[in-house]
């Protein structure tokens, strides 16, 4: 196996359940893999599993293909846990932190967090007490600390978490740049496809503490294994066959499901009967839901911009509408 | 910094030559004969002494349990039964002072001169306040006798146990006003901050003896016998008996103590 | 209050004076006491720090006595430290009885559950994940609870504080413990002790103003660390 992180095996049990059960995941040098999954997916559990964090662990956890001891985690790993944890003491004293915890010398970590202040934007805030920093701030210093001990594998847990959109986009673009390391294996826990998509070449999703699915960012997101899969990528509407009488189960995103209150008859569409709940205005954009099926228990949905055509608007909640989506932005699921 | 610290003190205290553990009461402490006589002990005989003043009681159950050697005390009582229990070595005179009984400036209950327990009965007649020690002190033990020969039991409002030392007690009599037994050691250091006089004096009852007993290797297997015993030998002999007459004359006008080795307990007067 | 007054300055000309004796019983108190409170510190913030971040069974009844240990009568750890201390004892062969070191085993005694309480809480109110970050940094455990006691600095040093302070003013285990014994075992407290039971008021509350200024110098020199710290 080539240079990077990986695991065999690997279950952690909390309190009696199974919260992590991934049986081989491997992440090589030079590639970044972002775990996707909802809240208590168990996403951290598998980052901290990872670097030796975790508790009750059984499995093992590999480095470069070998069965990694504390030692070689403790050299080779970096992790940035969920909301930083920033030490007394200034800026400069934090990104040295590292370094110095390691046991290397204190001018060679001051001369390493300075470089790492530089590439990360916060070398202005070098005498500045690190626990006065805002959230995106306190994110950059913990990230350069990590950094700065030159790890071979850097693990993140949602590092943008908390952070409003423009110091997100800046931070997004920063961490890709840092990320683009041949000697660098990382994994970005987090629950935003689109930081995935920005950030990551390969995705995985998990459902429950298991890997449903792995692979490269674009197909994983663009053609989820399953419903669960499907549903964590933004393919909100799941069509199962007893509504739409194929043979598999199909999904579609919002933003390709057209709600109308007449019944379209379009070619190379598929269209679905149901009933108006409600249209909500979103700022620049509209959300039109929709319950659909023999018992009205399919929620349905879609997204369109800017305002609903009049006819629809003109609708009470209750009302026939169809939906249809384009067959060519349907998707297949197994099951 | 605690390592070395230990160490030395640890140090300090062994390898040493014989130290023996006297224990004393804090009327004795507190009259400060002993820091005239202990050190004048050690240089004689190059033994050690750890002073320990506690109550009477105290000192004398120490002794019966043989974590000290040596005592000096005067609670005659305590002293005969410490002997009958049979650890003990010599019991020898040593000296006296006598106790006096002290009251208002203004005597109220009018019994000024009087014989002693003539006075304690008329106190408890009047309910006169008055203080005691309450502490199982030689004092104390003494005071308990004088009622006890005057057949009255002190009790009621009038009579408060302070369970502290001689002069916090007699701080309590000054204030309010009321009378006490005290060491005359004691309230000669304190009289001049008191407004409290002597009322009785002299009866051959407020003789306060002191005694010093060894003890054996029977009390306890780290008893320091011999070292004992040469306390013991030392404080009856002349140069000890001459600092103890000695004491407290240029200070008090009078000496404090009346030594009294060798003699009869009979022969004692006041 | 004239004995107030009068108190004030026999403790001026005892210090300006540089009697012996006091220097020698000031001397003996802050010796017993620091290494006390050292003691009481090395075993205290441990156990502490063992209260504070694991789960244990009895973990609570722990702290509750560590509370409890506060309001410690300081006699009666005095009592119990002297019957074990006994020479019919079982600790009677070291020979302790009477001496400073036994002085520094009760004053520690009493000084412990104060810092591990307060250790406990100074530990508690550190983030969670503070050694795990540490850790996932690269810090082994040891290297990873020094960066945590140093992150609770503070609180700690004031825990130390109330340590020294427990016990340099405690009359109750020095006195039968120690025996009040001149130049040995007499320290300001029992030496005040002693000069108010003979009447020497001036003298006692002189020995008080001495302790006094001990107490309030070394907590000077701790609370500037302390401060100082905070600033940084």
């Amino acid at each position: 196996m080539t240079s990077g992180i990986g695991c065999r095996d690997l279950v952690v049990r909390a309190g009696g359940r199974t919260v992590l059960d991934v049986p081989s995941l491997e992440v090589v040098a030079g590639t970044t893999l972002a775990v996707l999954g909802r809240n208590g997916a168990g996403k951290s559990t598998l980052l901290r599993a990872l670097a030796l964090l975790a508790a009750e662990r059984e499995g093992t956890v590999l480095l470069d293909g070998t069965p990694a001891t504390r030692q070689r985690v403790r050299t080779a790993v970096a992790a940035v846990l969920q909301r930083p944890v920033v030490r007394r003491g200034s800026v400069r004293h934090n990104v040295a932190s590292g370094l110095l915890l390691r046991g290397h010398g204190r001018a060679k970590a001051h001369a390493a967090a300075a470089a790492w202040m530089d590439r990360l934007g916060i070398a202005h805030l070098a005498e500045q007490q690190a626990r006065s920093l805002s959230g995106g701030e306190r994110q950059r210093v913990a990230l350069a600390r990590a950094l700065a001990v030159r790890p071979r594998v850097l693990l993140l847990d949602e590092p943008f978490a908390g952070l409003d959109a423009t110091t997100r986009t800046d931070f997004v673009a920063d961490l890709r740049a840092v990320l683009d390391d041949p000697g660098l294996a990382t994994v970005l826990v987090t629950h935003d496809r689109d930081e995935a998509a920005a950030l990551a070449g390969c995705t995985a999703l998990l459902v429950d503490g298991r890997l449903r699915q792995v692979g490269p960012t674009s197909s994983v997101l663009d053609h989820p294994a399953d419903a669960d899969c499907a549903r964590l990528v933004g393919f909100a509407n799941v069509l199962s066959p007893e509504l739409t009488g194929l043979r598999r189960t199909v999904v579609c995103r919002p933003e390709h499901a057209v709600v109308s209150a007449a019944a379209p008859t379009r070619k190379g569409a598929l269209v679905v009967a149901g009933r108006l709940v409600r249209i909500v205005p979103l700022g620049g954009i509209t959300r039109v839901d929709v319950t659909a099926g023999r018992d009205g228990d399919v929620a349905l949905s879609g997204l369109v911009a800017g305002e609903v055509p009049a006819p629809l608007r003109a609708e009470e909640p209750g009302a026939a509408v169809s939906v249809s989506f384009a067959h060519q932005h349907l998707r297949d699921v197994p099951a | 910094m605690t390592a070395v610290v230990a160490l030395a003190l640890l140090a300090g205290c062994s390898g040493q030559p014989t130290r023996i553990v006297l224990a004393t009461t804090t009327s004795t402490q507190d009259s400060g004969l002993l820091d005239e006589l202990v050190p004048r002990f050690t240089d004689a005989t190059g033994i050690a002494v750890k002073t320990i003043a506690v109550g009477s009681g105290q000192a004398i159950e120490l002794a019966r349990r043989g974590e000290a050697d040596v005592v000096l005390v005067h609670s005659p009582a305590d002293e005969e039964a410490l002997v009958a229990d049979g650890a003990t070595g010599r019991r020898l005179l040593v000296m006296h002072n006598d106790f006096v009984l002290v009251g208002p400036d203004d005597d109220p209950a009018g019994v000024a001169g009087a014989d002693v327990d003539d006075a304690l009965e008329t106190i408890a007649a009047t309910g006169s306040p008055f203080v005691s020690r309450g502490d199982d002190s030689g004092t104390h033990t003494k005071e308990l006798a004088l009622w006890s020969v005057t057949g009255t039991d002190p009790a009621g409002d009038w009579y408060v146990e302070t369970g502290q030392g001689m002069a916090a007690t007699l701080r309590v009599a000054d204030e309010r006003r009321g009378y006490a037994l005290a060491d005359r050691a004691t309230y000669l250091s304190q009289a001049d901050t008191l407004a409290l006089e002597v009322v009785v004096e002299g009866d051959p009852g407020l003789l306060n003896v002191y005694h010093v007993i060894e003890m054996t290797a029977a009390a306890g297997d780290r008893v320091e016998a011999d070292g004992a015993a040469a306390f013991a030998d030392w404080i009856v002999s002349d140069p000890a008996q001459e600092t103890i007459g000695a004491f407290g004359a240029g200070e008090f006008g009078r000496p404090l103590f009346v030594p009294d080795a060798g003699k009869d307990l009979a022969d004692l007067t006041g | 209050m004239d004995v107030l007054v009068e108190g004030f300055v026999e403790a001026w000309r005892l210090l300006v004076s540089g009697d012996e004796g006091i220097w020698a019983v000031t001397a003996l108190t802050l010796q017993i006491s620091l290494a006390a409170a050292a003691l009481a510190v090395l075993l205290g913030v441990p156990l502490g720090a063992a209260v504070a971040l694991h789960r244990f069974w009895g973990r609570r009844l722990v702290l509750a006595a560590a509370n409890t240990g506060f309001g410690l009568p300081p006699v009666v750890v005095g009592l119990f430290v002297t019957v074990l201390l006994w020479r019919s004892g079982p600790l009677g062969f070291l020979g302790l009885l009477y001496t400073p070191l036994a002085m520094v085993v009760a004053q520690a005694v009493i000084a412990t559950p104060v810092v591990v309480a307060l250790a406990a809480t100074a530990l508690q109110q550190v983030d969670p994940d503070f050694r795990p970050q540490m850790e996932a940094l690269g810090a082994t455990r040891a290297r990873s609870f020094a960066a945590l006691l140093g992150e609770a600095r503070l609180p700690l040093l004031a825990a130390s504080m109330a340590g020294f302070g427990a016990v340099v003013s405690e009359v109750g285990a020095a006195i039968m413990v120690g025996g009040n014994i001149e130049g040995e075992t007499r320290v300001l407290t029992t030496a005040a002790v002693l000069a108010t039971n003979r009447g020497q008021f001036a003298l006692a509350i002189a020995l008080g103003l001495v302790l006094l200024l001990l107490a309030f110098g070394v907590n000077l020199v701790l609370t500037f660390v302390q401060q100082r710290e905070s600033l940084r």
